[in-house]
């Protein structure tokens, strides 16, 4: 979600839910805790504090390193489901019975 | 109830990380009230609680007041101990206690220097260093040592720990950076163990006993090979633990600095709960960087018959 611009916590956690359907919903101690140790490794960094209703908002950003990574997660993973795709397609084909 | 619950949970994290704590809050009260999900986000929390103080004590900041606290508690430890075993003798023996060379009055002048070393700490670190370590030395030279058990013993072994560390950090002040403390505090160790050793004279004519590690060190390294040959398989336990934990304080400065000189003299004066102390020790000091080393590699070996 800080791909698409910058985020607090609390923001990326109703994102998910809003996404889902109410289906997924974060743990708290979670996220903050990833996002603590995002930012140690340099891949978000602080960008701004807003008050929205009289309650602080920390801002994250993505960093240039962060969305390096990001490709390289995300290319990975790409992968994976290609390969899984590959195999599935292959375990349909033997069971049809038609020649592989 | 589930927010209170939340609130204090939350109250564990490290001052660094209160300021996202209204966002948390906010998170957290829109999450399922169930008790299960209160489960679950109350072990994530304390996970998050774990990693923000683990990442906080390695920082410039959190190294530097880990150390002062440090100092400030080991300092209120001998604060505390000398007149308070001296009120206790004096309720349990009245006012001439048996064994004590001197009158309570010592005790009164130290309490008053190490007082007012501690409140001058953050003012003037050389003149608090000064106070500290008269006052230290008075409360020492007017102990009573005969009728103490373990733990008190352990407290009196670690006041030279504490002392040298207190005026180490005293010394080393603010400006010490994190990439200076890690040096500063073995040193603190070191010369806790070394005047640990310097404090024989004085310990053996106080206590006439051996509770000391400074004792232990002369006991276990310095004699001849002959003699360790013929000791029994604990004695070198013993000498192994003392080794170890003289080179754990350059490995690990902080937990060693204040742990190493209570466990080594626990060993000497009980071995059962010395050893378990330093095995425990031992593995929360060791299994993270073991953990590091240790890379399991699972391969895949791709045969024809598989395509």
């Amino acid at each position: 979600m800080l791909a698409r611009g910058p985020a607090h916590g609390y923001g990326v956690i109703r994102w998910v839910k809003n996404v889902s359907g109410g289906a997924e919903q974060l743990a708290v101690g979670s996220v903050y805790g990833s996002m603590d140790k995002l930012e140690a490794q340099g891949h978000i960094e602080h960008s701004h504090d807003e008050v929205e209703n009289g309650r602080t908002r920390r801002y994250f950003q993505i960093t240039d390193s962060g969305r390096t990574r990001l490709q390289v997660e995300v290319a990975k993973l790409a992968t994976e489901v290609k390969a899984a795709q590959t195999a599935l397609s292959l375990d349909l084909g033997g069971l049809s019975g038609e020649p592989a | 109830m589930k927010m209170r619950w939340f609130h204090t949970l939350l109250s564990l994290f490290p001052a660094s990380t209160r300021d996202r704590q209204p966002e948390m809050v906010d998170a957290l009260a829109e999450s399922d009230p169930s008790w299960r999900n209160v489960a679950r986000e109350s072990g994530s929390l304390l996970w998050a609680c774990a990693m923000s103080w683990s990442r906080y004590l390695r920082s410039s900041e959190g190294l530097w007041r880990s150390a002062y606290v440090g100092a400030v508690l080991w300092f209120g430890a001998l604060l505390a101990i000398g007149p308070l075993l001296r009120l206790k003798f004096t309720l349990q023996f009245g006012a001439s206690v048996p064994g004590s060379q001197t009158g309570p009055l010592p005790y009164v002048i130290a309490l008053a220097l190490c007082i007012f070393a501690v409140v001058v700490m953050s003012r003037s670190r050389w003149t608090a260093a000064a106070l500290g370590g008269v006052g230290i030395y008075v409360a020492a030279r007017s102990n009573v040592i005969e009728p103490w058990g373990t733990i008190d013993s352990a407290w009196y072994e670690a006041r030279w720990l504490g002392a040298a560390l207190f005026l180490v950090v005293c010394i080393a002040g603010r400006a010490t950076t994190q990439r200076s403390l890690p040096l500063w505090l073995p040193l603190a160790a070191v010369m806790g163990f070394a005047t640990a050793v310097l404090a024989l004279p004085l310990d053996s004519y106080a206590s006439r006993a051996s509770r000391n590690y400074g004792i232990m060190l002369q006991w276990n390294l310095w004699p001849s090979f002959q003699e360790h040959f013929a000791r029994g398989i604990w004695e070198w336990v013993v000498a192994a633990i003392v080794i170890a934990a003289l080179l754990a304080v350059f490995l690990h400065p902080i937990p060693s600095a204040f742990a190493a000189a209570p466990i080594v003299h626990l060993v000497g004066v009980s071995m059962h709960l010395g050893l378990t102390l330093a095995l425990i020790a031992g593995v929360a000091l060791t299994w993270r960087p073991l953990l590091a080393r240790i890379h399991v590699q699972v391969k895949w070996k791709q045969s024809s018959s598989d395509l």
